[in-house]
């Protein structure tokens, strides 16, 4: 890797402390790959399912708790 | 160089996708689309942490957080269609391009509505940039998907 950009991400860390440390983390091992390609798509699909799902999660409690009408359930649909 | 625009230079590069042996498309394709995941959800715990700490209203935020919400509920129907594998079809490849505009066109409504200029402490770049960050990501899935070379030939598919 580039040994400015790796200057630069650790100071972001140092800049934005653990909850940018966290978020660093669960990108790099998202861009870490085994050497097995079909456990590799599965794990990406299993936490792109994941962090979704934890967003749906997370919108409707906070709409809930702030007394707004959560529309998570609202679905794009397809043109 | 704020952090979301460091991950998508990664998430670009060919060689920084880390593996021994050469990174599938469907490899790519499948880690991009979990990196969009991420980043919406990095974008609903920034726009949730400035509300919290008094930043901005609930009422300033809500729009942010409710589209993260209706972004990540679109895009579990671009997981389950990229779960399908190597059944993928060209009628999927439409409904994937046609949900990713949309995704687009309400993202960009919210950058343009002007008040999202406030730091995501997740992601240590604006909401607005973390916002257009992830519609760029979401044009980098496409073109991975071109790649698969939808129909005839789906090359590297192995689930």
């Amino acid at each position: 890797m580039n040994p400015q950009l790796v200057e630069e991400i650790i100071q972001l860390l140092i800049a934005g402390g653990p909850v940018v440390v966290d978020f660093f983390l669960k990108i790099e091992s998202l861009l870490n790959l085994g050497s097995d390609a079909k456990q590799n798509i599965a794990n990406a699909i299993a936490s792109a399912n994941a962090s979704d799902q934890d967003t749906i999660n997370k919108v409707g409690a906070w709409m809930a708790a702030n007394g707004f009408v959560a529309k998570v359930s609202f679905v794009l649909k397809p043109a | 160089m704020k952090l979301s625009v460091l991950v998508l230079s990664l998430a670009l590069c060919v060689g920084c996708i880390h593996k021994a042996t050469p990174v599938t498309p469907w490899e790519r394709a499948t880690t991009d689309n979990a990196l969009f995941a991420q980043i919406d959800n990095s974008v609903e715990q920034g726009a949730e942490s400035v509300v919290s700490s008094g930043l901005v209203s609930a009422q300033t935020m809500a729009p942010v957080i409710g589209w993260t919400g209706q972004v990540a509920t679109a895009h579990q129907q671009i997981t389950a269609i990229l779960a399908k594998g190597s059944s993928l079809s060209a009628a999927d490849y439409t409904t994937i391009q046609a949900l990713l505009s949309q995704i687009q066109a309400s993202g960009n409504a919210l950058v343009n509505s002007g008040s999202l200029s406030i730091k995501n402490p997740k992601s240590q770049q604006t909401i607005s940039a973390d916002i257009t960050a992830l519609i760029t990501l979401g044009n980098a899935l496409l073109s991975d998907l071109t790649a698969l070379n939808i129909p005839p030939a789906l090359q590297g598919a192995s689930n």
